[in-house]
């Protein structure tokens, strides 16, 4: 079971084998050396009664000093090697588990919470590197120092070595029955401050909108409550460790008490002399030690093995939107031509179909707008095209090729999409427009910024497009935000250019200019937009209408019109709005 | 940028300071924690025990054979540990429940401290940094508190303990031992400095790697889509590289002090031995003091050993201390409207009902939408002189005003003063603590001038309307569906109104009053049928004013494309 969960981890430990091995070998001469020293204390005390010159104390001493020369050596040896090393595989797991996000699709982060990923690339990870770095180091050393400890004692004086360890056994007791419990507990604990992560990162993303709703008050109470709670939990597993701490300490202190006690007669009685009982009660002494870090240990392999579970969900979370062997790797480009052929689509979970049989063919060049109510299917359409979600083989066809056939990368070289909510990044807005696209020309640059309406914007912000913007561009408007996302996808020069309800935001006029722009812009370049304002759509080439999941009607503004279905109803209506709100103004 | 924005790696606060300050935290639970601290000091004394009943036990009844004697010092050893077993429990769980108290206040007050925080500050702030705050750095902070600060207090105790111990079982010895100790103090410091600061860019590091994966989780699609997966995993790869490089230094040099430790702790015990072999030899001290003393300072190096491993949780606690205060201490206004200079006439280009500010501390840099907006002069200089008259025409920031945008500023007639009572009349006149006004009354001329016997007009110019509550805004509204549904020749019913319906809930109509708090005003747009104002999102802090307007001085034609007439020149009364 634990074996199984560690399993995974162990080729990361296996690339360090050899630093580890210095590490262990350091760390048996730090044993051996800290054995010896009470045996040396032995010798001095059966010495000191035989009056040993001032040379001989010396040289005890000096004998001291060498061994304890020795065990620092070897301690900084272990330290470095076996700490250090447990740091590079923390190093090497987290940079693993980073490029395996980023091979995660959407329809997975979908069902995540950011601050529990977040929790277990931080708090979980910490767990691992503990258990991998001290977690060995204690078990490698608790099994020395046991094993030499109860054997040396042993050798001093067998039946006092025995009466001596008798409360030990209680120790196996403590650790058996509390620790497992204190380790699930402590899961507990840790699961309960993930949960208070994920409220603080919710309340932080959308600061703007519980303000707005006036929720500070309720969000402070649910985040009072989870910290109650998160108190109560905790205290669960203080009760337990609290005994479980001076359980130890007693369990040694009796047995401490017992060598006093039994050891000290037999001195009286001759049978051991007293610098032997000096040394046992060193090595008792020093079994403490051990006793405690078995219950470290135990913690730690809970913790560490919790932890790697966590972890390990995640990297056996696997993309199903990845190159494969049905890859064909030769398709280097594509025309801009798409066509959807009998498709049907589902969001994995949920059984109704967001698509049905969906046949559309659109020809390279041309402007596609598609209209259609909240929840229709317009976005989950436009979204298979830059492949977020997976469809099945031989049903859209892009540039000829079954998506599934073209490289990712490829695919997505070709294909700009602008999302209704773009996400920027916390950087200057020119690290932003440029972001999918390295060694760009100002001129370029330029030249998308006033594509997209953004050249008015620009002299607002204090440097220009060297401003930087706050995480999600929250600095900017929504429309500006928007813009800029934009410009990002304009700067590819993409084959297929879509728009999924990408100026919401806009008012009509800029919308308006700015599709002036793109279409002069675009010529050649398929652009498909969806958008709920009608008046921006009619100047496209064609406009399907799609309602529950299909296509209601297809043809241009006039044909539609003409055709005095669901478009020419809608639109009418609009365009009656639009009117009032003028004059309302 | 705020200075949050860059992890500092400065000291910001001495750490004296901040121990003060986290000693602050723990004041209402004053009592628990003597009671803790009694413990702890109970369960030190009975760990120091041990040794000296071993040298009783050796000296005065293993070395002359009392059997009787060494019974009862079992006897008296065997309560001792239960004692111990006790306190010991009481005292973690105490110190536990303090950490915890602690810890829930101040993971509280941090948590509503940012949501007092504007906007801008989370604009510069990313979330990731914010939530290392909230619930790491105060969970380190725990930590310090229970098994960290409070164990140092053990840790002196024993040490104290051990010290006087020594000296009074051999004092002679017990100043030869001390020999050790300015050896150990030397690396303790050279440590301390070196390894604080490798804690210090360690952590600065790990909030930088944190808000980079933070940001790549929330905007996964967006690298995906971009091709854009090789180059972040490089940069992250960087970053994390960063942070593993203070790591090992830290690693390292820990290697170096805490083996150096137990090599001091076996200088002393060589010392012990020479010197106290000597002396023994020589029949000046017994053989259980000798080995009281080899016990006692074995037990001596644990709390230091301890005390240098409880260093990095107190460095790192001390870091987590120096960003949590930070950001308690980071003021929750970005800029005060009356601070700086109040003296000087400030030209303000405000645009009508919105203006875009962006604001660094301290320096204002102002621009506006040219597009849609009149430009007009403030005066900030009558309100510091005065209070705000009724009828005066303020400009006010929104700021912590619930309900709307909160970084705009907002033109509108100041109608209601502080502890007012206000309705807004069926007839569109207000009526201020039961008293009607009307066009006698100054600046009101004007905007009472309508004709009330007039069917309710569409007003091309609404300044002339008196004040619309929501009854009456309803009417206004069906009056011109109708009318619209009129002119386009369909039934009214089919008309959907773009348009808010909900203009005025704060006044339903003529009957129902509303309470202007201590020290807030009510602002009402002359614009009074879509205007947003008062009548919907309540009164206004008095701080929030930011001066009275005074006229338009831009732009001098009127605009294309707007249906507002040029308004250049207009004076505000």
């Amino acid at each position: 079971m634990i074996l199984e969960k560690i399993k995974p981890y162990l080729s990361y430990m296996r690339k360090y084998r050899r630093e580890m091995t210095i590490g262990i070998v350091a760390l048996l001469f730090a044993d051996l050396a800290g054995l010896s020293i009470p045996w040396l204390l032995k010798m001095v005390v059966d010495e000191l009664p035989n009056n040993p010159s001032d040379a001989d104390l010396l040289g005890f001493s000096g004998i001291l000093l060498a061994i304890a020369t020795l065990q620092g050596l070897s301690r900084f040896g272990w330290r470095q090697y076996l700490f250090g090393t447990s740091r590079k595989v923390e190093f090497d797991i987290s940079n693993h588990l980073f490029s395996h996000f980023l091979s995660l699709n959407k329809s997975w982060f979908q069902k995540q919470k950011i601050g529990d990923l977040m929790s277990r690339a931080t708090n979980d990870l910490r767990a691992v590197r503990d258990f991998v770095g001290l977690g060995f180091l204690i078990l490698v050393d608790c099994t020395v120092i046991i094993v030499s400890c109860v054997g040396l004692m042993l050798w001093i004086n067998p039946s006092l070595t025995l009466v001596a360890l008798i409360p030990l056994p209680a120790l196996s007791i403590l650790f058996w029955k509390y620790l497992p419990e204190i380790g699930i507990r402590h899961e507990i604990v840790q699961k309960h401050l993930s949960k208070i992560t994920s409220h603080v990162q919710e309340n932080l993303s959308g600061i703007r909108v519980i303000h707005a709703f006036a929720q500070e008050e309720a969000e402070k109470q649910k985040f009072d409550e989870l910290n109650k709670v998160y108190i109560h939990k905790n205290l669960n597993v203080t009760r337990l460790f609290g005994v479980f701490t001076p359980a130890l300490s007693l369990t040694v202190g009796l047995a401490a008490m017992i060598s006093l006690w039994v050891g000290g007669e037999a001195v009286i009685a001759k049978e051991m002399t007293l610098g032997s009982f000096v040394a046992f009660n060193g090595y008792l002494l020093m079994l403490s030690w051990p006793m405690m870090g078995i219950g470290f240990i135990v913690n730690l392999t809970q913790k560490g093995q919790a932890a790697m579970g966590r972890i390990q969900e995640i990297f056996l979370a696997k993309s199903d939107i990845v190159d494969d062997e049905n890859t064909v790797n030769t398709i280097r480009k594509f025309k801009g031509d798409i066509e959807f052929r009998d498709l049907s689509f589902s969001y994995s979970e949920s059984d109704k179909l967001n698509l049905c049989d969906i046949n559309l063919k659109i020809p390279s060049g041309q402007i596609l707008a598609v209209v259609g109510v909240i929840g229709s299917g317009k976005s989950s359409l436009v979204q298979l095209i830059p492949r977020l979600y997976e469809v099945a083989d031989d049903s859209l066809f892009i540039g000829g090729h079954s998506i599934r056939k073209i490289p990712l990368s490829v695919l997505r070289d070709n294909i700009g999409y602008v999302d209704q909510e773009p996400y920027l990044f916390s950087a200057t807005l020119r690290e932003n427009i440029i972001f999918g696209k390295d060694g760009v020309s100002n001129d370029v640059v330029d030249d998308v910024v006033r594509k997209s309406g953004l050249l008015a914007d620009l002299n607002r912000f204090p440097d220009g497009l060297e401003t930087v913007i706050g995480e999600r561009g929250v600095s900017l408007s929504g429309g500006q935000i928007q813009r800029v996302a934009l410009a990002r996808s304009l700067l590819l020069r993409p084959k297929i250019l879509v728009l999924d309800d990408a100026f919401s935001s806009l008012d009509a006029e800029t919308e308006d200019n700015i599709l002036k722009n793109i279409r002069e812009f675009t010529s050649g370049i398929t652009t498909v937009m969806v958008s709920h304002r009608l008046t921006a759509v009619r100047k496209a080439d064609r406009i399907i209408l799609i309602n529950d999941g299909q296509i209601l009607e297809d043809g241009t503004h006039d044909e539609l019109l003409h055709l005095d279905g669901k478009y020419a109803q809608t639109y009418k209506n609009q365009a009656l709005a639009m009117e009032m709100e003028i004059t309302l103004q | 940028m705020s200075e949050l924005h860059q992890e500092s790696l400065t000291d910001r606060y001495r750490d004296w300071v901040l121990l003060k300050r986290l000693v602050v935290y723990l004041k209402p639970y004053r009592t628990l924690v003597l009671l803790a601290v009694f413990f702890l000091f109970c369960v030190s004394i009975l760990s120091l025990s041990g040794p000296y009943l071993t040298k009783i036990a050796i000296d005065d009844y293993i070395a002359v054979s009392n059997l009787e004697g060494l019974n009862q010092i079992a006897l008296i050893y065997l309560v001792v540990l239960g004692v111990a077993f006790i306190c010991q429990f009481v005292q973690t769980y105490l110190m536990q429940y303090i950490g915890q108290k602690v810890m829930y206040d101040l993971r509280t007050e941090t948590f509503a401290h940012m949501h007092r925080m504007s906007f801008k500050f989370f604009d510069n702030n990313p979330i990731g940094k914010l939530i290392t705050r909230v619930v790491n750095d105060v969970e380190v902070l725990n930590e310090m508190l229970t098994s960290g600060l409070i164990l140092v207090f053990s840790d002196l105790f024993i040490l104290v303990g051990i010290f006087s111990m020594m000296f009074y079982l051999e004092w002679k010895m017990a100043l030869v031992v001390c020999l050790v100790f300015p050896l150990l103090y030397l690396a303790t410091w050279a440590y301390r400095v070196r390894a604080r600061d490798a804690l210090r860019k360690n952590r600065a590091h790990i909030t930088r790697l944190n808000s980079f994966l933070e940001e790549n989780l929330s905007g996964m699609s967006t690298v995906q889509i971009f091709n854009k997966e090789n180059s972040h995993e490089n940069k992250f790869r960087d970053t994390n590289k960063d942070k593993i490089d203070e790591d090992l230094r830290s690693v390292y040099y820990n290697a170096i002090y805490l083996p150096s430790i137990d090599f001091f702790s076996a200088l002393g015990i060589a010392l012990v031995i020479w010197y106290g072999g000597g002396k023994f030899v020589q029949d000046q001290i017994q053989l259980g003091v000798l080995v009281a003393f080899l016990q006692y300072l074995q037990k001596f190096f644990e709390p230091i050993r301890d005390l240098a491993e409880k260093f990095n949780i107190i460095q790192t606690a001390i870091a987590s201390a120096e960003r949590t205060f930070e950001l308690l201490d980071t003021p929750e206004d970005i800029v005060d409207s009356h601070s700086s200079q109040p003296m000087k006439r400030f030209r303000g280009e405000v645009e009508f009902q919105n203006v875009w500010f962006y604001y660094k501390k301290g320096e204002y840099v102002i621009n506006m939408r040219r597009e849609s907006g009149d430009h007009l002069l403030v005066d900030r200089l009558t309100y510091n002189f005065r209070k705000p008259n009724r009828g005066e025409i303020i400009v006010f920031e929104t700021k912590n005003i619930t309900g709307i945008q909160n970084d705009l500023f907002y033109i509108k007639r100041l109608a209601g003063l502080p502890n007012e009572k206000i309705r807004i009349g069926d007839d569109r006149h207000l009526v201020i603590n039961d008293k009607r006004l009307d066009a006698s009354d100054h600046p009101f001329e004007l905007l009472y001038s309508f004709d009330v016997a007039e069917e309710i007009p569409l007003a091309q110019d609404s300044r002339f309307s008196g004040h619309v509550n929501q009854k009456v805004f309803q009417q206004v509204l069906d009056e011109r569906r109708k009318t619209v549904a009129r002119q386009n020749g369909v039934d009214p019913s089919r008309i959907q109104m773009s348009y808010a319906g909900n203009i005025s809930p704060n006044f339903i109509d003529g009957s129902h009053e509303f309470q202007i708090p201590q020290n807030r005003y009510l602002a009402l747009g002359d614009n009074t049928v879509s205007s947003k104002d008062s009548r919907d999102w309540g009164s206004l802090p008095a701080k929030n004013i930011f001066g009275k307007a005074s006229f338009i001085y831009w732009p001098f034609l009127g605009q294309k494309h707007r249906t507002r007439p040029n308004r250049f020149g207009w004076a505000f009364q």
